[in-house]
């Protein structure tokens, strides 16, 4: 190892291995794929809208710096916690029919 | 996921990667709790029926059990969300790592000049093949990989993935197993008091810092094969105040001297070394621990003699969240382990510690002193959590 540059990396997105299929048919989990990171995508914006309103609230004007320096204190991330989950339980709805926990 | 402590070495995500981390973190406990709680269910209600009904008898092992489970529905669709939300906890944290790294590798280096610890590395050390085989967890590039001489990225990578995946249940910093586990041994142990303390396989330090905490008078080493691992441990110890002597070194092949340690500790390391690398090591242990010293490792749960469905359950993660080394380590008789380097069986002892973090601390102290804690779950972060190791003293 000799590299010592400050030039900008690229980081691996994928790890090694091949990629565990689940279903008959791969396609489905691709398409599981697809929908999982789609939930996590309207989330993102909904907490970026979220961070509009408290700064409209609390400052009546908003820009993009304000936006990216917000982070949320402990109430609003356990709110937003909270809107999360309930999110999860809306959209990742299982046909639980078998699926009660004997135990509990 | 407000809440985990700040150092110099964590990258400052975006607004829109903390929302992404945030969800991802809930997301998991959504997976896992939520609809991982119905796989019992699955089983015992659908998939056993269906199995005896085929076979006149009920599934006699794990893998049979998975087998089953693997055709149906609501398992196949748990895998695969559990699987694309490992994935994303290192995606929604690596654009962050690509930004700062220039900064973090300078602030690494910074750190190591003027150290309360030190950092000692070994550039001519083989990454052993456990390591470079496959990228343990999902986490791309593992441990080991560096691009300079300084990188620090999958340490900083590692660091934060392991709050998104627990989603801060493993506390501020990251070191309830180790936490829970220094509390347990004080309470449990009043008279040790360990000069002298290493931890293998120490990754990012997680579970080691708090060993300085317990026994703040104890000098402690710690070792890791991966070069950016052992730089972040440092440079996050010595940001975070503390001082830790960080060596890049193979467990199976310590340069400490014989009988140098009093405390020799793990936390989840075996699971990932192989079985012929985990005689090594304890080989290793049993040389450098002091007469009368202490072995412990904490790791996950033995699978030998538990219900074919709660194996299945544990052991999912070696076929699907690339853990290659995990069966071997959980089907492995620790005691018989030991006594095969030579350790007294008549000295072997082990841990079970609720988790420091969840109950109350009258709680987890009378559990200190009688090691006993009811439990139903293992390892999984849920409410009743408690946390296994096995030891010895020489």
């Amino acid at each position: 190892m000799s590299k010592t540059t400050d030039a900008p990396i690229t980081l691996p997105r994928t790890a090694k291995g091949k990629r565990s299929v689940f279903f008959d048919d791969p396609a489905i989990d691709q398409m599981m794929t697809f929908i999982v990171e789609l939930s996590a995508e309207v989330s993102v914006v909904y907490d970026r809208l979220d961070t509009v309103e408290h700064l409209l609230d609390e400052k009546g004007t908003i820009s993009r710096d304000d936006i990216e320096a917000f982070r949320p204190n402990e109430e609003i991330e356990t709110a937003r916690n909270a809107r999360r989950e309930a999110y999860l339980k809306r959209v990742f709805r299982m046909h639980q029919e078998h699926a009660k926990d004997n135990d509990n | 996921m407000v809440g985990q402590t700040p150092h110099d070495l964590l990258a400052t995500p975006t607004h829109d990667e903390f929302a992404l981390q945030s969800y991802v973190s809930t997301l998991r406990m959504h997976i896992l709790n939520d609809i991982g709680s119905g796989l019992r269910g699955v089983y015992d209600n659908r998939v056993k029926p269906s199995f005896e009904s085929e076979k006149g008898r009920a599934p006699k092992d794990e893998h049979e059990v998975r087998r089953a489970m693997m055709k149906d529905d609501y398992c196949r669709t748990w895998s695969s969300m559990m699987r694309s939300c490992q994935e994303m906890i290192w995606d929604s944290i690596t654009p962050s790592i690509e930004r700062a790294q220039p900064t973090l590798n300078a602030r690494a280096a910074k750190l190591a000049e003027d150290p309360k610890g030190s950092l000692t590395l070994d550039p001519t050390l083989k990454t052993p093949p456990y390591v470079s085989a496959a990228d343990i967890h999902l986490m791309p590039g593992n441990y080991h990989t560096e691009r300079s001489d300084y990188d620090v990225s999958q340490g900083m990578l590692y660091d934060r993935g392991v709050y998104v995946y627990a989603a801060g249940n493993g506390g501020p910093l990251g070191d309830t197993i180790g936490r829970s586990l220094a509390e347990h041994l004080k309470i449990r142990f009043p008279d040790f008091k360990p000069e002298r303390i290493l931890d293998i396989g120490c990754t990012v330090g997680h579970n080691l810092l708090p060993f300085a905490d317990v026994y703040p008078d104890s000098e402690i080493h710690a070792i890791d094969v991966s070069a950016p691992m052992a730089r972040y441990t440092h440079g996050r110890a010595e940001s975070l105040g503390k001082a830790i002597h960080v060596h890049q070194m193979n467990g199976e092949d310590m340069s400490f001297e014989d009988e140098s340690f009093d405390l020799v500790m793990s936390v989840v390391t075996f699971h990932e070394t192989s079985r012929t690398a985990m005689k090594r090591i304890l080989e290793e242990c049993q040389r450098v621990l002091k007469p009368g010293g202490l072995m412990i490792h904490m790791e996950l749960p033995r699978t030998a003699g538990m219900d074919p469905f709660d194996a299945f359950y544990i052991d999912w993660d070696a076929y699907y969240n690339n853990e290659p080394f995990y069966q071997a380590f959980t089907s492995t008789d620790m005691k018989q382990a030991y006594v095969n380097v030579g350790f007294d069986a008549h000295k072997y002892m082990e841990v079970m510690t609720p988790d420091i973090h969840v109950v109350p601390r009258e709680d987890f102290d009378a559990a200190a002193r009688l090691n006993r804690q009811e439990a139903k779950r293992y390892g999984r972060m849920g409410e009743a959590i408690h946390w296994t190791g096995w030891g010895a003293w020489k």
